[in-house]
């Protein structure tokens, strides 16, 4: 049967490929196993008891029956003895007596006393020891006289007051008649034994006792026995009777063998019931399995016949109505999903819209942010979104700066057909959504109803808003689609939005470029009025200067020395003035980023060599010694040389200002990619806090106004020429001992060829 | 240049200025070098219409803001005057800015002093430029 379920089992795992565990035979195994279980095990056990129990009854009666064996034979035993030792006294009398009628000769002693060979005594005084016949004293502690031979001699020890007296009895004197007296069985042997009995095993020892005793043991032969001791304790020696368990047990296992033959055949008869109650059990439970696998591998048509109308019955029943409901389900489901499939496919469908839509307000987006001139920015956007969005045409209309009308600005394609301008009330979408600040749209439809060629085409005018105020608006014509027209104008309102950001920057950009533009322009103007400004101031003190130098030079005849004072001070404040006009022109220039330097290799001992004569020209008639210390083979520099020159007038000059008296000394140096030059007087210096401040615009050094010069431009000049060099001027000082002016100029690179 | 070389003595100098003051101070200066001949025109335009007047003319002395044209213009139509080949065209000018000078230079002018003149330099200025020395003096 359990072959049965597993073929089965094994052919639904090879068809369907589905692994199924608990039905490999396992419910009728199991049901087997409980019902064998519960059936022999308590048979065997209560046999088994009985078995026990019989048992020992068994050996309590072997073993009563060897103890009235032994008794008897101790009883036979003990008479004889006595008879024998009352002749033996009767004998021993007549010796004495010498009554010869009474007078029994030993040799007739043992004619009446037959099986008796011969009598010794042991011990005691030399009197007491003799022997009678044919006797050998000797301890024979375990004699088995159902078995001993008949020429054998049997030796029995019989203690007295003083010394042991033996009887030697023929070997086969008690055995014989043991064994055809008594009905016992063949293994019963009867032994003659001293309590002290050194053959005996060690089990049977503790029977060897005064009392009578029974007991099952192992003998010194090793063989199990049941025995029975009866002592003889005048004769200072005991009966045992053994008879082999297995002996008695032969009767026992027959008993067992019926027991065993009941017990199988109980089994095997409880196996056949169970199998035939776990084949009607478990075989529409495997008929419902393979239905269930069926309905796995995805046929639902499955029915399994109710056969029973027990617990199976019932499952078998609700199992079919669940596969019916199943299908039924199931039959359901396909036109679900394909309902289902429906919508998914036109969500699908508005979620690709959609993305078309971000990817279109992007791409609107980046090119709003990318279009600085308004015309040019909505020309692209209305492209775009007319080609994105794949609308009919696309305009976009800005608000007139009175307001209440918005002018045509752009349209994509270009000759689509919008009106030029639209007012407020004109009764246009446009209009209207200028008018409402909100998303107005118009339907109309062309052709007729029936006629197949019928479209809807709507007309929408977002309106692009700033705040509360309008700016423009943007007008499309699109068909009817299948997509909502909400998500349309959710993306177009976001649209607009961004449009309207865009064209607020591109006009702020607008403006704030025309600002930039007309600063650039102002400055220039600036600029090219100081040019003209300084030129006409120039050109009254070229005469100015001219001649009163002439004057002071006495060319034009001789003037007094009040005269000469006068003339030189016209002189002197119109060179200053000169000086004033020149340095703001240079300023407005540097401010305008008009001055640029003509940088190229200048040879600054040369340069140098130059410019101390012209400096002479400050200190003469001064007691000021003007020196030039200048590293001999110095590098070239990289710089503009007239500008270097009028550093170097500058910081001379100041110099010479601001001494009285002592030296000025001009020391050029080159150290790494630089060459220095630096300009140190003995004159007033300046105090901390203010060398900031001189190389400032229009600052000098306080507390020196009274007996300086000059407007403060020259070091702010300096300053700027070097820093446009890319070099440092600084100053270090200490008032009343002198300044030193020191200012830095890049040499020329290496790789910069001289004549270039 | 062609005036290369000439004494004072022999010069004939041409001043082009709107200002008489500085024309008569330049005079007076040029005079101390002991320059002869100056002549006196008071624009470009001017100078053309009399070139055939003038002569021979070893230095021009030009103001570059003139009434009619400034000094650049004339200076292009004074080089195509066949009058004027030989002589040698200084730009006298109070845009003495170095930018100007620059630009003079690229222009085609032969020597560049700036205005106001310094009364001690300027003697010594022509002198130099009469010898055929260039001048580029601003200030």
């Amino acid at each position: 049967m359990g072959a049965s379920i597993e073929g089965r089992d094994s052919s639904i795992l090879a068809s369907r490929a589905i692994p199924t565990t608990g039905m490999r035979g396992g419910l009728g195994r199991t049901l087997l196993t409980a019902f064998l279980t519960l059936a022999i095990v308590p048979l065997a056990l209560v046999g088994w008891y009985a078995l026990q129990q019989s048992r020992q009854h068994l050996e309590a009666e072997v073993a009563g029956k060897l103890e009235v064996i032994a008794a008897l034979q101790a009883a036979g035993i003990e008479r004889q003895v006595d008879e024998w030792q009352t002749l033996l006294s009767l004998v021993r009398e007549s010796e004495s007596t010498e009554d010869m009628v009474l007078a029994l000769s030993v040799e007739e002693y043992f004619k009446y006393t037959p099986g008796l060979r011969g009598i010794a005594s042991t011990g005691g005084t030399s009197q007491s020891r003799w022997s009678l016949g044919n006797c050998e004293p000797s301890a024979l502690y375990l004699t088995d006289i159902s078995a001993i031979n008949a020429d054998e001699m049997l030796v029995l020890p019989l203690p007295q007051e003083e010394g042991t007296l033996f009887f030697c009895v023929d070997g086969d004197f008690w055995g014989q008649g043991a064994q055809t007296t008594l009905a016992w069985g063949e293994a019963t042997r009867i032994y003659m034994v001293l309590p002290e009995a050194k053959g005996a095993s060690v089990e049977t020892l503790p029977l060897l006792a005064t009392e009578k005793q029974s007991g099952v043991y192992r003998n010194y032969q090793g063989i199990s026995v049941i025995g029975a001791y009866v002592p003889l304790p005048q004769l200072g020696l005991g009966i045992l009777v053994e008879q082999a368990v297995a002996e008695i047990d032969s009767t026992n296992e027959r008993t067992m063998a019926t027991l065993i033959a009941v017990v199988l055949g109980l089994a095997l008869s409880i196996t056949a019931i169970v199998a035939i109650v776990i084949r009607r059990i478990t075989r529409p439970v495997i008929q419902l399995t393979e239905s269930a696998l069926a309905m796995a591998g995805g046929d639902l048509e499955q029915y399994v016949p109710v056969t029973s109308r027990d617990e199976i019955g019932i499952l078998t029943y609700v199992f079919n109505q669940m596969a019916a409901e199943l299908k039924s389900l199931y039959d359901g489901l396909e036109a679900k999903v394909a309902e289902r499939t429906k919508l998914l496919q036109r969500a699908n469908y508005l979620i690709q819209w959609r993305a078309l839509q971000l990817e279109a307000s992007l791409e609107v987006s980046k090119a709003i942010t990318s279009y600085r001139d308004p015309n040019l920015l909505l020309e692209r956007v209305a492209g775009l979104i007319q080609e994105q969005f794949i609308y009919i045409s696309v305009a976009v209309y800005l608000m007139e700066p009175g307001g209440g009308a918005a002018q045509w600005r752009a349209a994509s394609p270009r000759e689509s057909n919008w009106p030029d301008r639209v007012t407020v009330g004109d009764g246009t979408v446009m209009a209207k959504a200028l008018q409402t600040a909100r998303i107005q749209s118009a339907e109309r439809t062309l052709f007729r109803d029936n006629n197949p060629l019928r479209r809807g085409f709507t007309t929408l005018a977002i309106p692009l808003c700033m705040e509360t105020r309008v700016l423009g608006v943007v007008a499309i014509l699109r068909t009817d689609r299948e997509t909502s027209q909400e998500d349309d104008r959710a993306v177009l309102l976001h649209l607009a939005n961004q449009i309207t950001v865009a064209l607020e920057n591109a006009r702020a950009y607008e403006r704030e470029r025309l600002a930039a533009q007309q600063l650039e322009e102002a400055e220039l103007f600036k600029t090219r009025f100081l040019a003209n400004m300084s030129h006409d101031l120039r050109e009254p003190l070229n005469s100015v200067i001219g001649f009163s130098r002439l004057l002071l030079k006495g060319l034009d005849g001789p003037l007094s020395k009040q005269q000469a004072q006068d003339v030189q001070r016209i002189h002197t404040n119109s060179q200053r003035l000169l000086q004033s006009i020149s340095d703001i022109l240079t300023i407005s220039q540097i401010q305008a980023g008009l001055m640029a330097l003509d940088l190229q290799p200048v040879d600054l001992q040369k340069m140098i060599g130059s410019v101390l004569p012209t400096a002479e020209a400050f200190v003469y008639g001064e007691p000021i010694v003007l020196k030039g210390e200048i590293e001999p083979s110095l590098p070239l520099v990289w710089g503009d040389a007239t500008r270097i020159r009028q550093i170097l007038l500058h910081l001379l000059s100041n110099a010479a200002k601001f001494t009285e008296r002592g030296e000025i000394v001009l020391r050029v140096w080159a150290a790494e990619d630089w060459a220095y030059v630096s300009i140190r007087d003995t004159g007033v210096g300046i105090p901390e806090q203010e060398r900031e401040r001189i190389f400032t615009r229009f600052e000098k050094g306080n507390g020196r106004q009274s007996n300086s010069t000059g407007a403060g431009l020259g070091l702010a000049l300096s300053k700027q020429f070097v820093e446009m060099h890319g070099g440092q001027i600084w100053v270090e000082s200490e008032v009343g001992v002198g300044s030193t002016f020191t200012f830095s100029l890049p040499l020329l690179p290496l790789e910069i060829d001289e004549g270039e | 240049m062609v005036g290369a070389g000439k004494s004072p003595h022999e010069a004939t100098i041409l001043i082009v200025e709107d200002n008489f003051n500085n024309f008569l101070l330049m005079t007076r200066l040029l005079s101390f070098l002991g320059v002869k001949k100056c002549e006196w025109k008071a624009s470009g335009w001017k100078v053309l219409e009399f070139a055939e007047a003038l002569g021979d003319i070893d230095l021009i002395l030009m103001d570059l803001m003139l009434p009619d044209t400034d000094g650049y213009g004339a200076l292009e139509r004074l080089r195509a005057h066949p009058t004027f080949e030989g002589a040698s065209i200084v730009a006298v000018t109070a845009h003495s800015s170095i930018d100007s000078m620059r630009r003079a230079r690229k222009a085609g002018f032969d020597g560049f002093i700036g205005k106001p003149l310094d009364p001690d330099r300027f003697p010594e200025q022509i002198r130099r430029i009469l010898l055929g020395e260039e001048v580029w003096e601003p200030q």
